[in-house]
């Protein structure tokens, strides 16, 4: 008897041993993304599928709880600096897995530094691996030199030699423009135009590519901008004498059901293709669509396998997310296999990616899609062509 | 030489449109000295109604018809219970006419929501036009025949009708005009609500061309000011000439000088205020 009461009292203890002495508090992350404003449509959307990553894994990592704390930045730098800074100092989150607008990104990358605070976003400004590269900030989006020299590659293949370039007046666009400059060099630019975001009529941009005799056409804008001038390219007729090349998520499937039926042929390079037949890909799609009634695209791709990228870390330190330098380190290293193939980041914190050469087509449903193309395999961060 | 058809064409279409806007601001403030900042709201949410007519019934008539009676009326409950309180006094109209803007401009995103909208052509304006080797959107070509139609109309109603002699008659002398036996307070109304029709009917007919989404509002009520400015408030004449002056400027700008294209607009504007305070067709 006293035998049987010494081992279940050795036992009781050495259960409560064995538990990690943190095991009781969960782990705080803070998920901010424009949920109201012009931005609102891709940062609802990415939010719902970073929780359908964490809901994957039952919200319990590590024999941890997880507890994601959403904010919303409503797509402008201050706001969303200040958010940043509740989360951090307020609530007291263990890392920030937050936010895909340039302006906010550029805003919040000194303050997380500065607080040595995790953070993994979805912003492709291509200083965050750059002048405000830290060891705490991690890019899990290719930089617009990235996508931008990919896509200007992929057409120069195709065999255009004197291309036409549009986009916003914004810095991805005018990176995105450098890129394209440097592939093809720059007396093969005809024009290139900077029209504002948010821009409505694009008659009179559209009425001079039609004069400039070029291969193609670039186009760097997203959002609602994307399906605007597709319809008004279309509507102008310029889809019958040049072909256009979206950069980045320019035909991300959520944005597809705004486009015309005549969008068929429109090109674009990107990590995400909704129609690739993976086993993973059929689990992010069929999981999505149960929870959220819709189709996912390139923005709920990137903020799923982010999160996939963490729950990865945070396993590989055993949930000890105190340690902040030692889940850094670990996440530096984590390489994830998801829908699109296995993702990882460089020794800058960048994302590293397969890339896949997507064409609009009219699907079995009479929807329109993305076809994946060839795949260009583990695209890096191009630091050596523009450092 | 059909680039610069073409471009000009295009920048008529986007002039009626503006013509449309003002030309309501212009009449209102011509009557009453009302300054409405509220006319951006009206062009919005013509457009968010007309768009939720189409998404309903498919049909552009019917979203047209919705759109601008339902927000004329819109416009005379608002002048009626609440204008009507600060008449002539210009600081307290403009201030109500300003909140107005910014209540209605938030309820439209609580209500459609905060993403950017595309209003679906009717059928029959689906295709181009071929002129030579560039092809021409033919809703385009239906705005510039409906922008000059409405002019004309217009015209015809302040020119050639009882109802215009009565609005005449009160834009230059209100109180003989009310001693003559003018019932002013209906027209003020009247006048009012038409403003407001004129400018949803802008915002449902510019939906297929500019889409209808949050922050239209001040936008085009920055350009409708503008044409105003240059065209001369009170003036028709100087709505329509001001709307096709922006148009043109603010297409041509874009092509020839992309980085400056605001400057485009208002250089001209601020040339015109200096040379004629009152502006091209305004009186002093």
């Amino acid at each position: 008897m006293r035998s049987l009461i010494a081992v279940t009292v050795a036992l009781a203890a050495f259960g409560t041993l064995a538990k990690p002495a943190f095991s009781q508090e969960p782990i705080k992350i803070g998920v901010m993304f424009p949920y109201t404003g012009p931005i609102s449509a891709q940062g609802r959307p990415e939010r719902d599928a970073i929780k359908q990553a964490f809901d994957e894994e039952n919200n319990t990592i590590a024999g941890r709880k997880i507890e994601l704390l959403y904010e919303d930045s409503t797509g402008r730098p201050d706001t969303g600096l200040t958010k940043i800074k509740a989360l951090v100092e307020r609530d007291k989150v263990h890392l920030l897995l937050s936010e895909l607008v340039s302006s906010i990104g550029a805003a919040v990358a000194p303050y997380v530094n500065e607080q040595k605070m995790p953070w993994i976003s979805t912003v492709a400004l291509a200083s965050l691996t750059r002048a405000q590269k830290s060891p705490y900030i991690f890019r899990f989006v290719p930089s617009s030199y990235q996508y931008a020299t990919t896509a200007a590659e992929v057409a120069k293949k195709m065999g255009w030699k004197k291309v036409y370039f549009i986009g916003w007046n914004a810095p991805p666009s005018r990176e995105s423009y450098e890129a394209v400059k440097k592939v093809f060099g720059e007396e093969n630019v005809v024009d290139a135009m900077f029209p504002n975001v948010g821009t409505s009529d694009y008659a009179p941009y559209l009425t001079k590519m039609d004069t400039s005799k070029a291969d193609g056409v670039f186009t760097a804008m997203w959002g609602a901008d994307a399906p605007r001038i597709v319809q008004q390219y279309v509507e102008y007729g310029l889809n019958k004498k040049m072909p256009l090349f979206g950069i980045a998520s320019f035909t991300s499937e959520e944005l597809l059901g705004d486009m015309p039926a005549a969008s068929v042929g429109v090109l674009s390079a990107y990590t995400y293709c909704g129609t690739l037949d993976t086993a993973e890909n059929k689990k992010f799609v069929e999981g999505y669509q149960s929870r959220y009634k819709a189709v996912p695209g390139s923005y709920q791709y990137m903020g799923y396998m982010a999160a996939k990228m963490v729950i990865q870390a945070i396993k590989d330190i055993n949930g000890k997310v105190e340690d902040r330098e030692a889940f850094i380190a670990a996440l530096g290293k984590v390489k994830v296999k998801g829908p699109m193939g296995e993702t990882s980041f460089d020794e800058q914190h960048g994302m590293v990616a397969d890339f896949y050469v997507l064409t609009v087509e009219k699907g079995s449903n009479g929807q329109l899609q993305n076809r994946c193309g060839e795949r260009i395999p583990q695209v890096k961060d191009p630091y050596a062509s523009f450092p | 030489m059909m680039f610069w058809v073409i471009q000009t064409l295009n920048g008529i279409s986007f002039g009626m449109l503006l013509f449309l806007l003002a030309s309501g601001l212009s009449l209102i403030y011509g009557l009453m000295k009302i300054l409405n900042l509220t006319h951006g709201s009206f062009y919005l949410l013509g457009g968010y109604i007309g768009l939720a007519v189409v998404h309903l019934t498919g049909s552009l008539l019917l979203a047209v018809l919705v759109g601008s009676l339902s927000i004329a009326l819109l416009g005379a409950l608002m002048e009626r219970f609440l204008l009507r309180r600060f008449h002539l006094q210009e600081l307290p109209q403009t201030l109500l006419t300003f909140g107005f803007l910014f209540i209605f401009s938030d309820l439209a995103i609580v209500i459609w929501g905060g993403n950017p909208q595309t209003m679906p052509k009717p059928a029959m304006f689906s295709e181009s036009v071929q002129f030579g080797a560039f092809f021409y959107p033919s809703y385009r070509l239906f705005i510039i025949g409906f922008g000059f139609a409405i002019a004309g109309l217009l015209w015809w109603m302040q020119e050639g009708t009882r109802v215009g002699a009565m609005l005449r008659a009160g834009v230059d002398d209100e109180e003989t005009a009310r001693a003559l036996g003018i019932n002013v307070s209906l027209l003020f109304t009247m006048v009012f609500a038409l403003g407001a029709f004129l400018a949803a009917l802008g915002g449902v007919m510019g939906g297929p061309i500019m889409g209808v989404y949050p922050g239209a509002d001040f936008e085009v009520m920055l350009l409708g000011f503008v044409v105003v400015i240059i065209g001369g408030l009170g003036s028709l004449k100087g709505a329509l000439a001001g709307g096709l002056i922006v148009g043109l400027l603010d297409n041509f700008g874009k092509v020839f000088f992309p980085e400056f294209a605001l400057f485009t607009i208002f250089a001209p504007m601020a040339l015109i205020l200096a040379v004629r305070p009152a502006g091209l067709f305004g009186r002093e």
